[in-house]
């Protein structure tokens, strides 16, 4: 009889298992799963009411007593400790003992994490055998362990292709799609040699502030005087691959006619003139200095003469245009890729625009500014320049005379202009000697791009969106020969011979 | 305490006393040695590679001692140390239930947890020991460059944490059975399971399902250590997990009292 009460309990332990088993195959309790589950919980109590002196029995010997016990402290413990992981799991104190901070990422980047408001989700489209997905994979942990909000989910192209064509339009091998709520922003790696360059902390980071953004800036660029062509990203003068590249940046990217028109819209974030070939009317004049006084930012991109200095415009703001074009023509202007007449910049002022720029700039005939007052300098020139003046002779070649400006010389410069309302916030005025800078060639050469729209996204107030410098691996080699290695070779057997001779004096001795 | 130092000094005599010990530490540092010269050689390729680039006039590209080199050699100690930890915690108490031993200790006026963390600890420093014989590389490396030292730090104390709980896990199992043999099998396929469970949540996401899978591994928990960096969850883990080790064991141990 005993034996039988054994057998049936037994089965209804089955049974209550079973009934869990399909019940999370199917995912839905099903008639069979309940009549399962059921049964067996009638069996194991049945068992247990029909024999339950000798349960009350069983229960009373010490050692069931003991094994009860020691199950609920196990459990106990394993509780506590799952507490204990899950607490430290969310207040960690992570430090990065590497010298160079290898393994940590910037301020700007921890700030904006730490006040992540929403969720964000970033689905990488990066192979499992992708070497540099371990690389973003280390980079989005650090996200992570600074802010819980910020989710990431690497995706196989391949192995999703379905989620990856249909869902997302992936149509680039390494794009990043970043996810709130309420919008999509996506990262697209430039192709190289070898397979899609990896993200870095700036990318992803600017990314990142993209998603969260809400409204979206509108850039405009003043047109009927000669400027630049915004649509054109075919020839040498246009400025197509700028726009693309403020787009990217998830600005609106317009023209502006201010002729027919006395002020500048409401909704322009920044304005900028590039290569005007005429002179601006008055008023139009006016409205850009009332834009300013509003707390508007805009840019001047001035060319040599005979296009305008806009002097009058720039005068009372501290910048006066020189009448010259830099030359530059030292050695070590042209070894790092300049030539005289298109000097190289490696040095600037100190101002957000700049901060931690780690890249040369160029730019090709450009005049220098003269600068007073709050006014900063943000382009410097090498102190070999000078600004050429006899713009009459440059075929004949220039060489340094008395009335040319000797440098180092200022390319660009920068200043606030303070408000005409009490609490208004300054205008932003950006002003650099070139247009050619940002052109379809130049844009992508050197640091010319990053230069941009640093100064577009500042303008605009965009001063969170950043450009941290890749980090760059200390060097810390070996100096060793093939003969050095050798030596390693015979220290490293000498000293496995040595435990092994200990191990044999332990032995022989234990014989003895 | 005292107890806890005799039953210590005890095992770790009986470790050192026998072939045991240098068997597991010739092992290891056999193994090891291999995997630092081929890392080694590899790296020394590599930096001569590059350094014939930038003499060519290619773009000048740092080699990094630390990264390229140790953080990989460190890595890989810890699955060598997989093998070798359930041949040191295999006879903790398989031997003495086997010898008969386990009744004298469980009748002498010894404590359990002396017991216990005097095998621990002998256990323990063991496995440091064995980790130690490695340091003879750092030296060589210092020796012929000039690594950083801290990164390298953190990734020892990783690696000995790595061991505290693993070597907790193994004595468990050890409590359990008589036989050392199945003891080691046993505590190699729980280490293999604790140590593939992050693999199993190998997309790296932050889908909770698969974080917690990866917070389960042995492994993803050492990584940060072997990069440089320090962080209190890894340590938590660390020691809860050598600390679950040892609790199971005095449960293990104090069940045989009673059963009898």
């Amino acid at each position: 009889m005993q034996k039988l009460w054994k057998i049936l309990l037994w089965v209804g332990i089955i049974g209550i298992v079973a009934g869990l088993v399909l019940y999370s195959v199917v995912g839905l309790w099903r008639w069979y799963s309940v009549t399962t589950e059921i049964v067996g919980l009638m069996l194991v109590l049945g068992t247990v009411i029909m024999n339950f002196r000798i349960v009350v029995q069983a229960l009373g010997r010490r050692s069931t007593k003991y094994g009860i016990s020691m199950v609920i402290g196990g459990l106990f413990v394993l509780g506590i400790l799952a507490a204990v992981n899950f607490f430290f799991y969310r207040n960690n104190y992570r430090s990065d003992w590497t010298q160079q901070k290898t393994f940590s990422l910037s301020d700007q980047t921890t700030k904006i994490l730490r006040n992540l408001e929403k969720d964000v989700q970033v689905y990488a489209f990066w192979n499992d055998n992708d070497n540099a997905r371990n690389q973003i994979n280390e980079l989005f942990i650090e996200y992570n362990n600074i802010s819980p909000r910020f989710h990431y989910e690497f995706l196989d192209v391949d192995k999703n292709a379905d989620i990856a064509q249909q869902v997302y339009a992936i149509e680039q091998y390494g794009t990043i799609v970043f996810k709130t709520e309420t919008k999509e922003e996506r990262w697209e790696p430039a192709p190289q040699f070898g397979g899609a360059r990896p993200p870095q902390e700036e990318d992803i980071t600017n990314t990142l502030i993209k998603v969260l953004r809400d409204e979206q800036k509108t850039v405009y660029f003043i047109s009927g005087h000669g400027e630049v062509d915004l649509d054109d990203a075919q020839s040498r003068d246009g400025y197509g691959t700028a726009k693309a590249a403020l787009e990217k940046q998830f600005y609106r990217v317009a023209t502006l006619d201010l002729m027919s028109s006395d002020r500048v819209p409401g909704d322009a974030s920044a304005v900028v003139i590039a290569g005007a070939d005429k002179p601006y009317l008055q008023h139009e004049l006016t409205a850009l200095t009332t834009y300013l006084k509003q707390g508007g930012g805009v840019a001047v991109l001035l060319d040599p003469s005979p296009k305008p200095d806009f002097r009058e415009f720039l005068s009372p703001f501290g910048i006066a245009p020189d009448n010259d074009i830099v030359v530059d023509p030292s050695l070590e202007n042209r070894l790092f890729g300049g030539n005289p007449g298109t000097p190289l910049v490696r040095q600037y002022g100190e101002h957000k625009i700049t901060k931690d720029f780690p890249y040369a700039t160029i730019f090709h005939m450009t005049r220098s500014l003269q600068i007073s007052g709050e006014v900063g300098a943000l382009a410097i020139s090498g102190g070999s320049a000078w600004g050429e003046t006899d713009l009459s002779n440059l075929q004949q070649g220039v060489s340094f005379g008395e009335s040319d400006i000797q440098g180092p010389l200022n390319i660009a410069a920068v200043t606030s202009v303070p408000s005409d309302s009490v609490n208004g916030k300054p205008g932003r005025l950006v002003v650099i000697g070139d247009s050619d800078f940002a052109n379809n060639i130049q844009f992508n050469t050197q640091g010319n791009g990053n230069f941009f729209t640093n100064i577009v996204s500042w303008l605009a107030q965009d001063d969170d969106l950043i450009s941290v410098s890749p980090k760059q691996m200390e060097n810390r080699p070996l100096n060793m020969t093939a003969g050095d290695l050798r030596i390693v070779l015979y220290v490293i057997i000498l000293f496995g011979l040595l435990i092994i001779g200990q191990g044999l004096r332990v032995y022989l001795k234990r014989r003895r | 305490m005292k107890n806890t130092w005799t039953i210590f000094r005890r095992e770790l005599n009986a470790y050192f006393v026998s072939p045991m010990a240098y068997v597991v530490l010739v092992f290891f540092f056999a193994l090891a040695s291999v995997f630092f010269y081929l890392f080694l050689a590899s790296f020394l390729q590599n930096q001569q590679l590059i350094q014939m680039q930038a003499q060519q006039g290619g773009r000048f590209q740092p080699v990094n001692v630390n990264l390229m080199l140790i953080r990989g050699l460190l890595l890989n100690l810890s699955v060598i140390s997989l093998f070798m930890i359930p041949m040191i915690t295999m006879r903790s108490f398989s031997e003495d239930k086997h010898n008969g031993t386990m009744e004298l200790l469980l009748t002498s006026p010894l404590t359990n947890w002396q017991i216990i963390l005097g095998k621990y600890f002998a256990a323990l420093t063991l496995y440091a020991t064995m980790i130690g014989t490695t340091l003879l590389f750092m030296v060589l490396l210092f020796f012929y460059g000039d690594p950083e030292f801290l990164p390298i730090l953190s990734g020892y104390i990783g690696l000995l944490l790595f061991g505290a709980a693993l070597v907790g896990i193994g004595m468990f199992i050890s409590s359990l059975t008589e036989n050392q043999l199945v003891s080691a099998l046993v505590t190699f396929v729980v280490m293999l399971f604790l140590w593939l469970v992050g693999a199993l949540g190998s997309f790296n996401s932050t889908n909770w399902s698969q974080q917690l899978l990866q917070y389960l591994s042995t492994i993803e928990h050492l990584d940060d250590f072997v990069k440089g960096v320090f962080d209190t969850r890894h340590l938590v883990y660390y020691l809860s997990t050598a600390f679950l080790g040892l609790f199971l064991t005095y449960q293990s141990v104090e069940s045989t009292r009673w059963r009898g």
